[in-house]
């Protein structure tokens, strides 16, 4: 490593400047290499996280925006506000249990559909992976607003095959949310499908082959041999679907005609509808940075299991 | 070596982007004058009455041959977030157009210029429409010029109405009522067609009904204090009677706006619905069906609590502020003189809307129901946080679950009460 990163520095200049301070001289060409890369993620994502933290602890609002005078500094008004607001902890509550019921749904159905395409001949694969990769394409607004075509009241196409009649699927806003649920599932699962897809024909045949002569059912095989194999995949895939699925947004909001009644608002709703809609920015990157420690900390656990789960193979 | 180069890359860089930012500083005055201005209008504007924002930029280049004029057209959902955004980045537009409702806001925050002092100079300022003048005033200052208006009436399919035995649009409460049974006997049929398009999440559908009842939506104490007034017996009477037409002519969502309602109307499946007249053209526009365009009216709403009548209708509309931070008010002033001038007036009451005076009025006959409501129009309270109430969506959300009858009328209008007085009262 080091005669190539000298072969490729040696030859510059760079060495031979006096005034470095740099007694050890190492090696400079890679960190200018990544130098532009960092700089980049620096602005796009640094300047933005540090903005929204300094935010959050200020009372930023119209007053604010259109006088000469700073935003005066408030300590933790903001986060206290979070924790006495009653509408917080609600949101909270229907962000988590949406968020494990969407990631459940769309895990399951999304390995399912993986093993099936596994077993199906090859032209059927093909066009079910031709028909998930245009599934996958379709912008969450379009499916979203074709899903809101399928309940409507009057001419939807669900309620005509159950045979619902005039069934109204969001005066009952767990019926609604249903809907939503459904919307991110069918969008979920594609990337699922083919990821776990990828996983599954990297698994070992002749394991499978050997359990298969030692007598071991589909269901064995597939608990011994198949599962541990794409494993660290379905973690990934999994903390992935929680990011998304925790922050959703679209779906709901698009599904509501922009304007979710309170019990149909997750804490991405919630924070939007403070900023944009309250003109209360100060206190809505509040309320994004506590739902990125959220994020962080159901994270955690995750990337544990994930660091343990390399070890111990 | 390298570091200065990135150095100096940098410094490069810096120096553009500030160069960037600073080339908008206009110079001189009058003839000589260069610079840009920038004008944020609703894009109704650029599809009703392009020609006319045309003509208002040709008539202040006379004036100022060099400064250059760039519309920027919004959209209502989030043109107030960019304008948050804009004016936090220093770069707010030199004319903004603001929803009647949105003014209070801003006007209570100081965003937007004193225009008392040149009131004179504008365009019929001795018969602006009341309501309209009312949107832009605040602590008896102007700080908006009145851009056009918007009253609601109801639009008609007179073919579905002529089928039903209904020759003569409906002038009274009760004969109303007897239309929409009428419609809803002959169409008994089919569980998806409705007499009268009435649902929850359109307040401008529901809150004439309060102000008929005699009552109103919020009303200032002499202390100052606001007191949301949607619990009173009048406004209770109102929201029950409201419920009452939706009960008896509307058989679709309860839970969607009113932005449906010429789509369900182009379908055949709706007979009436009380909307905007931008609404109605949408009727026969290009969303809509051309060959409908003999087939729509519109007549006002008649009032059920004086059983003869007309229901005083919301008067909505745009008024065109200056934000406090241009830095060409007086550039400003001019273009928007130019932009209301009568002739604009016309334009805009050719678009289908109402012009920001009384003396300007069309004489189209599918809009004689609007014009029939200019006689009496009501407006929104000045209150500062009413922007507030209408970005919280407290009524809409209060209407839906009346209309879903998940609350009962009290029930919703004792909650909705309590939040809007707090969001009112709040500094």
């Amino acid at each position: 490593m080091s005669t190539l990163d000298e072969r490729l520095v040696g030859p510059l200049p760079v060495r031979d400047r006096p005034d470095t301070h740099d007694r050890k001289r190492r090696p400079r060409l890679p960190y200018l290499l990544i130098a532009p890369a960092i700089l980049v993620s620096v602005a796009v994502l640094g300047y933005p996280l540090v903005r929204v933290i300094i935010l959050s602890f200020q009372k930023w609002g119209l007053a604010q925006i259109f006088s000469n005078a700073s935003p005066p500094f408030v300590g933790l008004e903001n986060y206290s506000r979070i924790l006495s607001d009653g509408v917080f902890w609600t949101v909270l509550v229907r962000t988590l249990v949406l968020t494990a019921v969407m990631v459940v749904a769309s895990m399951v159905v999304g390995v399912l559909v993986a093993l099936l395409m596994e077993r199906v001949a090859a032209w059927v694969r093909g066009a079910m992976t031709f028909s998930l990769i245009m599934a996958w394409a379709v912008p969450s607004f379009v499916s979203t607003q074709i899903f809101a075509w399928m309940t409507e009241q009057n001419f939807g196409v669900l309620n005509y095959i159950l045979g619902l009649g005039q069934h109204n699927w969001y005066a009952d806003s767990r019926q609604g949310l249903t809907v939503a649920t459904l919307i991110v599932v069918w969008g979920a699962v594609p990337f699922i499908t083919v990821t776990t897809y990828a996983a599954l024909t990297q698994v070992p045949q002749e394991l499978v082959e050997a359990a298969r002569l030692d007598g071991a059912g589909g269901r064995q095989v597939f608990f011994a041999i198949t599962l541990p194999s794409i494993r660290p995949v379905l973690l990934i895939v999994t903390a992935l679907s929680i990011i998304w699925d925790f922050s959703v947004f679209n779906q709901i909001w698009i599904l509501r005609n922009g304007v979710p009644a309170p019990d149909y608002q997750t804490l991405a709703i919630y924070a939007y509808t403070q900023a944009y809609s309250s003109h209360e920015y100060g206190y809505a990157s509040a309320v994004a940075v506590v739902t990125v420690l959220l994020l962080l900390a159901v994270m955690v656990v995750y990337i544990r299991q994930l660091v343990r789960s390399g070890e111990t193979e | 070596m390298k570091k200065r180069i990135i150095a100096t890359a940098l410094a490069a860089a810096t120096f553009l982007a500030v160069a960037a930012c600073s080339d908008s500083d206009g110079t001189g005055s009058g003839a000589d004058a260069t610079g840009d201005l920038t004008v944020w209008l609703q894009v109704d504007a650029q599809t009703l009455w392009p020609k006319a924002v045309e003509a208002a930029t040709t008539e202040f280049n006379k004036q100022y041959p060099k400064v250059k004029v760039t519309v920027a057209y919004q959209a209502w959902a989030d043109h107030l977030s960019k304008f948050d955004a804009a004016a936090q980045a220093g770069s707010a537009p030199d004319v903004i157009e603001m929803g009647t409702t949105e003014m209070g806001l801003y006007m209570g925050n100081g965003a937007f210029a004193d225009l008392t002092g040149k009131k004179s100079e504008f365009a019929n300022a001795d018969s602006w429409v009341q309501a309209l003048s009312d949107s832009a005033t605040f602590n008896g200052k102007l700080y908006g010029i009145p851009y056009y208006g918007g009253t609601r009436a109801v639009i008609y399919r007179k073919d579905i109405l002529a089928d039903a035995g209904i020759t003569e649009p409906p002038a009274t409460w009760a004969a109303l009522n007897d239309a929409v049974a009428k419609l809803s006997a002959k169409h008994k049929a089919d569980p998806t067609f409705s007499a009268f398009f009435l649902p929850g999440q359109h307040q401008y559908g529901a809150m004439p009904f309060i102000y008929d009842a005699g009552g109103q939506v919020a009303k200032q104490g002499a202390d100052g204090k606001w007191d949301a007034t949607f619990n009173s017996p009048e406004a209770i009477t109102g929201l029950k009677t409201w419920k009452a037409l939706m009960d008896a002519g509307y058989h679709g969502d309860r839970t969607i706006n009113d932005l449906t309602a010429f789509s369900t109307m182009v379908a055949g499946k709706a007979a009436m619905f009380y909307d905007t007249s931008g609404q109605m053209k949408k009727v026969f526009g290009k969303d809509g069906d051309a060959k409908l365009k003999d087939q729509i009216g519109s007549f006002a709403m008649p009032s059920p609590a004086k059983g003869s009548g007309t229901m005083s209708a919301f008067m909505g509309g745009s008024d065109l502020a200056i934000p406090a931070m241009s830095k060409h008010q007086d550039w400003a002033a001019a273009w928007i003189k130019a932009y209301t001038s009568d002739a604009s007036q016309q334009a805009f009451v050719d678009g289908g809307f109402m012009a920001n005076t009384t003396t300007i009025v069309t004489s189209d006959a599918q809009m004689k129901g609007y014009v029939d409501t200019l006689k009496s129009t009501w407006t929104l309270p000045a209150a500062k946080n009413w922007a507030q109430v209408e970005k919280d969506k407290t009524v809409l959300n209060m209407l839906v679950d009346i209309a879903t009858g998940k609350k009962t009328v009290e029930d919703a209008t004792a909650a909705a009460d309590k939040a809007i007085e707090t969001t009112l009262n709040a500094s």
